[in-house]
């Protein structure tokens, strides 16, 4: 993890955004993160690639959790815009059940900050938001 | 199981339903948690209102309060309570499962990579706490020659472990006799245990159990009245398992590793009779040499291959006439390289007789560019002839050491193992002056 880029600004307010088409992902995910919402951290879902480029452009969330397979737009895609498009200042976890090496690399090519798959570990993930977050 | 009525009240779809109720009831809704704190909307006189409990589980979660066209509400809104309240049971049951998954995934990796048998036993032991609600731990091997019980790594969250109180190993016992792990949640009335029964209340064990072998066990207490459930020992027995092969492997290893220094310390001696009057120069030289490669801050990997060196150095000597004696460096490398093990110990026995200055054999090399090895047994060995051989006491030998160094030995190495021998033996004499 790359110390000296801050993922925080400062009198913004942080937000997370968890993509998935999965309603149960979503529910875990969130559920994991709930914790910070007592910091002033909102949590937002978008169910596909599309949409979730309609609440960043909206919200900026500053941490986003993306699944790779997805209808209309799949994660690759997504990660793509958000990162060489609209360059947008956020830390990107791709959270997949993809495992191949080359599903890997295609991920980090696409700007992906870090790539984790599922099922993912809850407190691997408290960590390395507490990490971004600073908090 | 936590569950936070004001955040939940927050969520869209809550939102949605209440207003819509309060829309269409034409009032206003109060709602207030199980202990009366107003969660949602104005608080108002309750003797007006109507005030209708909502349900979850059989007990009170909230109370929903209004004007009576709010009891026509409850049940949607209490629907709505209670799905979301089985939501959440369903989700961190499944949280739960995933930090278990995850945590056998790492521990599977963490074990199988793992030589070293004390070792094994911390990182089982460390892992189960961590899964596992205890407050007290203990892991018990069997010595394979002796037959007897050692309770090799312990964990006490309440304990000073110096004072340690008497460690029964009752329950370990008859686990590992039986084979098969076992859930003990009243343990004080098992006629079985002998431990502390202040610190102990329920107990959790299971066998490491290899093939049809069982080399010790893992026991979990606490010291509260909790009750140990069916999954908890699905996973000690889990955990168990791995451990046990791990142990197996680490014990074999261990097995190897012995019957090889057997063997080498053997061939020194060997090398030793030839040499009247040489008895033990090759055991010291290891041991200087350690103590050289110690105080460099050697890798375990480097020491290993030091302590071959030094056992083997003068192992060319077997076979080899008096008059031939330059001959063997060379002559040890030439007889071990079939030793694959100890392929990457041959420079140092080839080199050990070249000199700092480039005017030793075989091969002339200089400085730097002898092998480092060779560099420190060249120095330990020198030591030991003059130490040992001329009775010198340790200051003559230091001074006669350090003539040589630059063109003879290496002189960083010679002022490094003359500083460090040099406080050994300090340390030595302060200790027999306390004696005395």
């Amino acid at each position: 993890m790359k110390r000296s880029k801050k993922w925080v600004e400062e009198g913004v307010m942080q937000r997370i955004l968890i993509v998935d088409d999965e309603t149960h992902i979503r529910i875990l995910l969130k559920q994991t993160l709930e914790d910070f919402e007592d910091s002033n951290v909102e949590i937002l879902t978008a169910e596909n690639g599309r949409k979730a480029i309609e609440v960043i452009k909206e919200k900026k969330p500053n941490l986003i959790f993306l699944d790779v397979m997805m209808p209309e737009m799949n994660g690759y895609e997504t990660c793509q815009k958000i990162k060489k498009e609209l360059k947008v200042n956020a830390y990107v976890v791709m959270l997949t059940a993809k495992g191949q090496d080359v599903d890997k690399q295609k991920g980090l090519e696409c700007g992906a900050d870090i790539y984790i798959t599922k099922p993912f570990d809850p407190d691997e993930i408290m960590e390395l938001a507490s990490k971004i977050l600073e908090l | 199981m936590e569950f936070n009525i004001k955040k939940m009240l927050k969520q869209n779809k809550f939102q949605h339903v209440i207003h819509d109720s309060e829309k269409i009831s034409g009032t206003f809704l109060t709602i207030k948690d199980a202990d009366g704190n107003l969660v949602y909307g104005n608080d108002v006189q309750e003797s007006v209102s109507q005030c209708y409990p909502v349900e979850v589980n059989g007990s009170v979660f909230c109370w929903i309060i209004g004007k009576e066209p709010v009891g026509n509400i409850l049940p949607i809104i209490s629907n709505l309570i209670n799905n979301e309240f089985e939501k959440r049971c369903v989700s961190e049951d499944a949280l739960e499962k995933y930090k278990e998954i995850n945590l056998l995934y790492n521990f599977s990796e963490k074990i199988s990579s793992c030589l070293d048998l004390r070792e094994v036993c911390g990182l089982v032991l460390d892992e189960a706490k961590s899964i596992i609600k205890c407050t007290s731990g203990t892991v018990v091997l069997r010595d394979d020659e002796t037959g007897e019980f050692e309770a090799v790594k312990l964990f006490r969250s309440d304990d000073n472990l110096n004072a340690l109180n008497k460690i029964g190993l009752g329950i370990e016992k008859s686990v590992i006799a039986k084979g098969s792990g076992e859930i003990i949640n009243d343990a004080i009335s098992d006629p079985r245990f002998d431990g502390d029964s202040g610190k102990v209340k329920a107990m959790i064990c299971s066998p490491f159990k290899t093939k049809n072998k069982v080399c010790g066990a893992i026991s979990l207490s606490h010291n509260a009245h909790i009750m140990y459930e069916a999954r908890d020992l699905k996973l000690l027995n889990t955990l168990a398992t791995q451990a046990a092969a791990a142990i197996e492997n680490a014990k074999m290893f261990e097995d190897v590793r012995d019957s090889l220094t057997e063997t080498l310390n053997t061939l020194m001696e060997a090398v030793e009779m030839l040499d009247q009057g040489k008895h033990g120069h090759c055991s010291r030289v290891t041991k200087y040499a350690l103590m050289l490669g110690e105080g460099m801050k050697l890798s375990k990997k480097e020491l290993s291959l030091l302590k071959f060196s030094a056992l083997l150095h003068d192992i060319g000597k077997i076979g080899l006439k008096p008059n031939q004696m330059e001959k063997h460096p060379v002559m040890g490398a030439q007889l071990l390289k079939h030793v694959k093990k100890l392929k990457d110990a041959l420079p140092a026995i080839n080199h050990h007789h070249e000199k700092y200055d480039g005017t030793g054999y075989p091969d002339n090399l200089r400085g730097a560019k002898i092998p480092l090895g060779a560099r420190i047994i060249a120095v330990v060995d020198e030591f030991d002839h003059l130490f040992t051989d001329n009775f010198s006491n340790y200051r003559t030998t230091a001074a006669e050491m350090r003539k040589l160094a630059g063109n003879k030995l290496d002189p960083e190495l010679t002022e490094k193992f003359l500083s460090i021998y040099g406080k050994h033996i300090e340390a030595i004499n302060e200790k027999i002056e306390k004696m005395g």
